[in-house]
């Protein structure tokens, strides 16, 4: 990384940030003065970190490594409290009314967003990464990396859909169309050749 | 005065409660499974390291000459051809050369492993069956064929999606930022730390768990893939990242390698690709008529896993395969597995990632933990599994280096001792529940103790059945012993601090 200044900045940069941020965290919203700029000036140094990472190697491996800085950074200044010595959860406080019963229509719902999530969740990630190898841009490596990735990306949202429905029969009925059309649209490619 | 009201769109409260109600559905389903994927990890981070570790009599070196790496990759293949017991799948000869992280010189092909000295003889058994059974355990959970990679797969994609519906489940996320309330109730200090861990090591999770995802479900992604487009060919579908046999045929015009190739490839590398370091000496489809070389390399300052250099027949630089530099895709590729291990910058990014995946066993414990005790508060206590919970959570992690030395010192199978111990653990738990009415926080200290005692014995094992000092030894076994040290201490301490008190379960205390 052209030795050690220009990281060794970043660091300094993204500490700097990030140690603004939670003094201005700390003190609330200020209405005028410099401290209005605080949080922005925070996010600044912050983003003055990554890019000077990025900027002193290769962009990715820098960005990649200057993530895990900040992160790294970051952890110690918001987990302090945790290991400072008044840290004392009190025990929980145990209610003694009778708890709630199941609510009407449970167990349809759960069954609803089991199957929800075990079938139709992972056929519309199947059916992406089809999609994505049909109909996806750049070249054929492009495309299979696109297809590998869209596959747990849509199951990844369409568990989040229909975990969090209200009416999740209805959302995996939604979930296995769209499905059934990315599965229409990578054999429309295969059968046009295109 | 200036407007005081927010910049983003406010959130409805429905969404919120939704969110959180899918997140806390999936995490429940999933807790158990994913910690076990997520300790395993953590651990697997320092892989090579363990390896080392694991057979520190091994002669090491830094360079070997061309010419001994070209005696292991003749010797290798001979032994490879004579080797009768090898499934025909393993086609290909692995010559592995010396590294900073491991540097070993060693040849492999499908589960064997020999290793060699700075000569090019061969020193006996290369295999490393402790580290195997920690990085099989994170792969596959040590179940058959692809079906425990196809379910750890699907545990990546829940993570990511664990990871979308707890940010969307957050809208105080900036106003939060640094919340942490050391005085308030046990549910809102887990939920303090499993919030902010959550979001501010979110993109690191989001990477591990979106490359794990990949790589688990690579495979069902790519016979859907053969199925559809090529005829049922699954070679066929990786061509475009691996190359295909037309484009060997043009490399090697049919001919076997010849004698010398290795040598004249490895100074060829080192003439026009000086930047580049080799650490594989791969012999393709070794015996058979399309046998062809090819080298892959460290490139510097890149987070692909190397370069790979392919040689016609008689070792002169054929072409670049484009991993570190060709398309989107095929970078991509190339960085799945280092971003997902961390092996793309040494050892600092290997303590980032050893820190981070503690984080996230973090998450994943306080998570079922929140929500066992948000039930107590509503008067629906699950005492019975909260025990269970916390002793897993601690006991999990004890059983990992005790399995270790189980087959350090009796040569039994790790992989057998430590699902008979996580079985042990859980029922022993389960039945304590019942016939103990000992509290919570003592069932906790004492499997936090047992996990201390655990990381502890293993060194002392390695130590009394190896007795070896050297540098491949020493690092891991001080830092086990020290990880134990600090783990008995934590735990004295807090016993000390708190008072293990003597409430009984579902009274004040879940």
């Amino acid at each position: 990384m052209g030795g050690w200044a220009i990281p060794l900045l970043g660091t300094g940069a993204a500490l700097a940030g990030l140690l603004l941020l939670r003094r201005a965290w700390r003190e609330g919203p200020v209405a005028s003065g410099p401290g209005r700029y605080a949080v922005a000036g925070g996010w600044a140094l912050v983003g003055a970190g990554l890019a000077l990472f990025a900027a002193a190697g290769r962009p990715v491996w820098g960005l990649s490594v200057a993530a895990l800085v900040v992160m790294g950074l970051v952890l110690p200044i918001v987990l302090a409290p945790v290991f400072a010595p008044g840290w004392a959860p009190r025990p929980p406080r145990i209610e003694t009314r009778e708890p709630p019963g199941r609510p009407a229509g449970f167990a349809a719902r759960t069954a609803a967003r089991a199957a929800g999530s075990l079938l139709a969740a992972p056929a519309l990630g199947l059916a992406a990464a089809l999609a994505w190898r049909a109909a996806g841009p750049g070249g054929p490596a492009d495309k299979l990396l696109g297809a590998a990735f869209a596959a747990p990306l849509t199951l990844a949202a369409a568990l989040v859909a229909i975990l969090a429905a209200r009416r999740p029969w209805r959302v995996s009925a939604i979930v296995t169309a769209a499905a059934l059309a990315c599965a229409g649209l990578a054999f429309a490619a295969r059968l046009t050749g295109a | 005065m200036p407007d005081a009201r927010p910049i983003w769109p406010k959130i409805s409260p429905a969404f919120v409660k939704d969110q959180l109600a899918g997140h806390k559905v999936l995490g429940l389903w999933l807790a158990a499974l994913m910690y076990l994927v997520c300790v395993s990890g953590t651990a697997a981070v320092f892989y090579q390291e363990l390896e080392r570790w694991e057979k520190p009599a091994l002669p090491e070196m830094t360079q070997p000459e061309p010419e001994t790496i070209a005696r292991v990759v003749e010797d290798g293949r001979a032994r490879m051809l004579a080797d009768t017991g090898r499934d025909p799948l393993f086609e290909d000869l692995f010559v592995i050369l010396p590294t900073p992280e491991a540097p070993r010189l060693s040849a492999a092909w499908g589960e064997t492993t020999v290793a060699y000295d700075a000569a090019g003889r061969a020193v006996g058994d290369a295999g490393h069956p402790i580290t195997h059974f920690l990085v099989e355990l994170h792969y596959q959970l040590h179940l058959p064929g692809g079906l425990g990679l196809l379910l750890v797969g699907l545990l990546g994609a829940g993570l990511v999606a664990l990871i979308g519906g707890g940010l969307l489940a957050h809208p105080r996320i900036l106003k939060d930022a640094f919340l942490l309330r050391p005085r308030g109730g046990r549910r809102l200090a887990l939920t303090d730390v499993h919030n902010r861990l959550g979001v501010w090591a979110a993109p690191f999770h989001l990477v591990i768990a979106l490359t794990g995802a990949a790589i688990g479900l690579a495979q069902v992604v790519g016979f859907a893939l053969a199925l559809t487009f090529e005829g049922g060919d699954f070679e066929k579908v990786f061509e475009p990242i691996f190359g295909g046999g037309a484009e060997t045929q043009a490399i090697t015009g049919g001919r076997p390698v010849a004698d010398g190739a290795v040598v004249r490839a490895l100074a060829e590398m080192e003439a026009k690709a000086p930047e580049a370091r080799p650490y594989w000496v791969v012999l393709h489809k070794a015996g058979q008529p399309d046998e062809h070389l090819e080298i892959t390399a460290a490139m510097p300052q890149s987070t692909a896993y190397g370069e790979i250099f392919r040689f016609d027949p008689e070792g002169r630089l054929h072409s670049r395969k484009g991993l570190d530099s060709g398309s989107v895709g095929e970078q991509a590729y190339a960085s799945l597995y280092p971003l997902h291990f961390g092996s793309f910058g040494g050892l600092p990014v290997k303590l980032a990632y050893f820190v981070l995946g503690v984080g996230l066993c973090v998450i994943c414990a306080t998570g079922l933990d929140i929500w066992l005790v948000k039930s107590a508060e509503k008067g629906k206590p699950h005492p019975a599994l909260h025990r269970v919970w916390t002793v897993f959570v601690w006991g999990m992690p004890a059983a990992l280096p005790a399995a270790a030395a189980a087959h350090l010192a009796f040569g039994w199978s790790p992989v057998a001792v430590f699902w008979a111990l996580l079985v042990l653990i859980a029922a022993g738990a389960a039945a304590g529940a019942r016939l103990s009415d000992a509290p919570q926080s003592a069932w906790s200290a004492g499997a936090r103790t047992a996990f201390g005692l655990s990381l502890i014995l293993l060194p002392l094992v390695h130590f009394a059945v190896l007795r070896s000092a050297s540098p491949a030894a020493l690092p891991l076994n001080a830092a086990m012993a020290a990880g134990g040290l600090a783990v008995l201490v934590h735990s004295a301490w807090a016993a000390l601090r708190t008072g293990v008190r003597p409430v009984r379960l579902g009274e004040a205390e879940t």
